[in-house]
């Protein structure tokens, strides 16, 4: 067996003290990572199971403002067993008594029709079969609608709205729809009714805004190849096809952005744990001094001692990510209920090994970048030091191959980490983030030493012992402020910055773009009713400003003749379809960054302004051809400017504008933005619902506290799960308290034999664990104020609130943590026997 | 009061000189600490060593400080557990020299465990303890007392 193994084996064989620490930071690191990671696992197999029932049908196809054209509808029918045809759209629910609109709200309209749904089954209360819920009965269709649409309107089933210009009864409340998942994305209530009726109520015409979709059920057919015939056939009429590889790309990309930020939190646990281990390993090394002597003056060269004692780390290190991993990989099964009850959509809970071998990987890696360096520098140590027990007053460096050694671990690690995430730069940036928080904890160590130093001695203090000796202990040789400020002050940092950017983003949605925003969106104002709106809503008082733009929608398929997806990659600008518009002159609230504005009466080519910022990421440049596809027309524009657009100003920007002959002819309608007072925002609501009931009002109020509640659960969600670092944190400082117990038995026994009474070391111990407490926490509040600021100025562009609840409590758990942590082992150093105590020392 | 000085001087490790001889000063309330400590490390000769750590005093300097601790409240009693046991023969005999000086400036009584016949020879009284029996007991004239 070889040497290394040997002497490892009997090392373990004669007790492992002191490895709890290391063991416990480990496995809890793990288990956030194998948690989090299983979690995503289960939401990706049930997507993937369920991938045809989200979808609809085997296939999806898609068209922006209309219908399938005949040859559309032909190709689909002979390329599927049946399929079914829906639309989706917003508009709006009003409530009428005596022909008057007295209550209106926004809500999220799914058509279908007989066939639906091909795959899965609604589920409704009262249980009817859904042609009964939706057909027409005396000239009137039905509804099923989900429930806040009947708390909103204070409807009871068997009451009749007002959708577009008909009628419908609401006859059932939606429980359960198939294909939710797959469905967009909306705060509004859904309503579902047949497209038959939809279309009565005049909100299914050429130039208004929904979407249809072909849901078709070809099981025995090769998708592929009928997806390369419809490419080539459609693809420039604007047909979009999606098979159920692709059904929920949008629950995909939140689910795979959200689990890896959380990772990136997870392993700013496991870096706390890092702390943990190199404490762990550098007092279990402390204890090997002698032993570590005796094998060198024995013979035994540095590679042998590194390599045996490697071996225990590594031994230790794979039981504690094993376990860990393990563990965080039952807790999506424990929470499993919960979860589904808060994501309607389909989990498969169960046990993955991915995730508990990542989690393993990642915690064994952790595990050796900070165990390698300590004990570098402990064989680093001559016999003479070692035999004296004096080597961690001995600085020496491990040597260069140990360095080297541990760097390129740190860098495997961070390496293999980022490239499995969504967005690598921004993993590789939290790493240097956690890098730099963790220097600048070490420099705000020693800045509270230098300050407890000159305190200490200030005449100030001279009369306050139990201060000075507090002071004194901080400021002192040897002194724990420094593990301590590592270990609790990372997760403090993350704690802050999430903090941070949750009270800003919600502040300013709460305030500033309440107060700047408009009080209504206005979508789908035809030609003919614009002029008349704008006269009703100025000509009423209760309106300060109202804007309108033309609108219709299109998808960018070409850049200068390459394909867009080929030019621009998955950027989000040719990601389905976009708003366009058209105007004469330059927008008041845009501003040109290059190029020019075409001429007043221009009515040559197509030329295009687009947004600066977009164009800089995609790569354009001025006299670039797009070729947008709308409502199956290819128009081919020259970009002839870039715009300078500010989209948080709540105010009407487009991505792209065209000369007006460009558009002007196509089928369209209009969004305008009104801007009141809030007390006439129900009055207006009623006047447009009354002359106008086509057009959908989006009030601005109940969106941005609808986005600000979710951005609550997003935040809320993120900080449960960085309550880990601050747990992991309190192990590692148990574990500082637990090393520094006989230093501070031996403080308490020596004051006592001066004459101190336990009450004043306690209040001693109490005071110097609430100063460091105290100082993890503004250092926490600093760095997460300056991320925080950082993301929210100059990423989201929008101004900086300092939220003093989530620094005043921040300080309070830096100080809580650090007390519980020392105060636990305060009990041993207050009754130690001081003979014995001081005996051992002699 | 009592002043205690052990053989492995047992000062604490994070306060400096002037702050090991000024705690039990400050655990009595006395006054004038500053000033008090000061003069006691001025009479142990490390006036010039106050605001060092013991980490970086020498084994006899560290010492001193602690019989500076010990002497500073004026103690009526004096507790030393082999004193020069961890110095060598010069340190150990400063110490000694310095001890017994300052015994008598206070005027207090002081009662050494020591190894050092030498040491024990400087005493008013000794008295030899073997296996945990007292053998001899006898003043510095030696006269027997036991």
């Amino acid at each position: 067996m070889n040497t290394a193994l040997k002497i490892a084996l009997r090392e373990i064989r004669g007790g492992v003290k002191g490895f709890r620490i290391f063991i416990i930071c480990l496995a809890l690191g793990s288990m956030a990572l194998a948690a989090i990671s299983s979690t995503k696992q289960s939401i990706n197999v049930g997507l993937d199971q369920k991938a045809v029932e989200i979808l609809g049908g085997d296939v999806s196809v898609n068209f922006t403002y209309r219908f399938a054209s005949k040859n559309e509808l032909d190709f689909i029918k002979e390329n599927s067993s049946s399929f079914t045809e829906t639309t989706d759209f917003r508009s709006m629910a009003i409530v009428s008594e005596n022909n008057l609109p007295v209550d209106s709200t926004l809500i999220q309209v799914k058509g279908v029709d007989s066939n639906y749904p091909l795959y899965g089954e609604i589920k409704t209360t009262p249980n009817i079969p859904i042609s009964n819920a939706l057909k027409e009965v005396d000239g009137v269709y039905g509804l099923i609608v989900a429930k806040p649409l009947l708390n909103r309107l204070n409807l009871v089933l068997g009451d009749q709205v007002q959708v577009g210009n008909k009628r419908f009864d609401v006859r059932a409340l939606l429980v359960t729809e198939p294909d939710a998942g797959g469905s967009t994305f909306s705060f509004a209530p859904k309503v579902i009714a047949y497209n038959d009726g939809l279309i009565d109520s005049g909100l299914l015409t050429l130039g208004t805004m929904f979407d249809t979709d072909y849901k078709l059920k070809a099981p025995e057919i090769d998708l592929k190849q009928v997806e390369e015939k419809a490419t080539r056939l459609f693809k420039q009429s604007g047909m979009r096809w999606k098979d159920s590889s692709e059904a929920t790309p949008g629950i995909d990309r939140f689910v795979d952005r959200l689990t890896s930020f959380l990772l990136l939190i997870g392993m700013a646990g496991l870096a706390i744990g890092g702390i943990g281990v190199a404490l762990s390993v550098t007092v279990y090394l402390e204890g090997k001094n002698v032993t570590i002597a005796t094998l060198k003056t024995l013979g035994a060269n540095d590679k042998l001692i590194f390599n045996s004692y490697f071996l225990i780390i590594l031994t230790f290190a794979l039981t504690g990510s094993t376990f860990g991993a393990f563990l965080g990989a039952l807790i999506p099964i424990g929470f499993g209920p919960l979860l589904a009850s808060k994501f309607p959509i389909p989990i498969v809970f169960d046990i993955y090994f991915q995730p508990i071998l990542n989690a393993i990987f990642y915690g064994i890696l952790t595990a050796v970048v900070f165990s390698t360096w300590p004990l570098g520098r402990m064989i680093n140590n001559n016999v003479s030091t070692l035999i004296r027990n004096t080597p961690s007053q001995n600085i020496v460096l491990p040597r260069l191959r140990y360095q080297l050694l541990c760097i390129f671990i740190l860098v495997v690690l961070i390496f293999s980490f980022s490239i499995r995430s969504p967005q690598p730069l921004i993993s590789i940036g939290v790493f240097c983030g956690i890098a730099i928080s963790l220097v600048l904890l070490l420099l705000m160590a020693k800045g509270i030493k230098i300050i407890c130093s000159t305190l200490a001695r200030n005449n100030a203090f001279k009369n306050s012992l139990r201060t000075r000796l507090a002071l004194s202990s901080i400021s002192g040789p040897n002194s724990e402020v420094s593990l301590t400020m590592l270990s609790v002050g990372l997760g403090l940092i993350v704690l802050a910055t999430i903090g941070q950017i949750d009270h800003n983003l919600r502040y300013n949605i709460d305030n500033d773009l309440q107060e700047k925003g408009p009080t209504f969106f206005l979508l789908d104002i035809q030609n003919s009713q614009l002029k008349n709106l704008e006269d009703l809503m100025l000509s009423s008082g209760k309106v300060s400003n109202f804007s309108s733009a033309p609108m219709m929608r299109g998808i960018i398929s070409k850049i200068n003749g390459i394909p867009a997806e080929d030019f621009a990659g998955d950027h989000w600008a040719i990601r389905g379809d976009r708003g366009l518009t058209y105007s004469k002159y330059l927008p008041q609230n845009g501003k040109i960054i290059e190029g020019n504005w075409w001429e007043e009466n221009y009515s040559g080519d197509p030329v295009i302004s687009f947004t600066a910022n977009e164009a800089k990421e995609i790569g354009l440049s001025i006299g670039d051809k797009i070729t947008v596809n709308v409502l199956g027309r290819d128009i081919v524009g020259t970009i002839t400017n870039f715009r300078d657009v500010n989209w948080a100003s709540m105010q009407i920007n487009f991505l792209m504008m065209f000369n007006p002959s460009a558009l002007e002819a196509a089928p369209h309608s209009h969004i305008a933005t009104i801007f009141s007072d809030g007390a006439s925002e129900a009055a207006l609501l009623r006047k447009i619902s009354k002359t106008y009931p086509n057009i959908t009002a989006i009030p601005m109020r109940d969106t941005l506290t609808q986005v600000s509640e979710t951005l609550a659960t997003i935040a809320s969600i993120t900080r449960w799960s960085s309550i880990i670092t601050i747990v992991i944190g309190f192990v590692v400082l148990v574990g500082v308290s637990a090393a520094t117990e006989r230093k501070r038995s031996y403080e308490a026994c020596l004051l006592k034999t001066l004459g101190a009474s336990n009450s004043l070391i306690l209040l001693s111990f109490t005071l110097r664990s609430t100063i460091i407490g105290a100082g993890a926490g503004i250092m926490a509040i600093a760095v997460g104020n300056l991320s925080g600021w950082a993301f929210v100025s100059l990423i989201m562009g929008l101004p900086f609130d300092f939220d003093s609840k989530t620094a005043i409590t921040i300080i309070f758990l830096g100080i809580i943590t650090n007390l519980l942590a020392g105060l636990i082992f305060a009990q041993k150093p207050l009754y130690a026997s001081i003979a014995q105590t001081l005996r051992q020392r002699d | 009061m009592i002043g205690v000085i052990f053989q492995s001087f047992h000062l604490m490790p994070t306060m400096t000189a002037l702050e090991n001889v000024m705690i039990p000063l400050e655990i009595m309330g006395a006054e004038n600490i500053y000033d008090r400590s000061n003069e006691a490390l001025k009479k142990v000769g490390l006036s010039k060593r106050i605001t060092h750590y013991p980490a970086e005093l020498s084994g006899g300097e560290q010492q001193r400080v602690a019989l500076a601790r010990a002497i500073v409240t004026r103690p009526k009693l004096i507790l030393a557990d082999e004193p020069t046991g961890n110095l060598d023969k010069d340190s150990g005999d400063m110490v000694t020299e310095m001890l017994f000086d300052l015994k008598t400036e206070a005027g207090s009584t002081m009662i050494i465990v020591t190894h050092s016949t030498n040491l024990a020879k400087k005493c008013d009284r000794q008295i030899s303890i073997s296996n945990g029996e007292i053998r001899q007991n006898k003043k510095k004239d030696n006269e027997t007392i036991i």
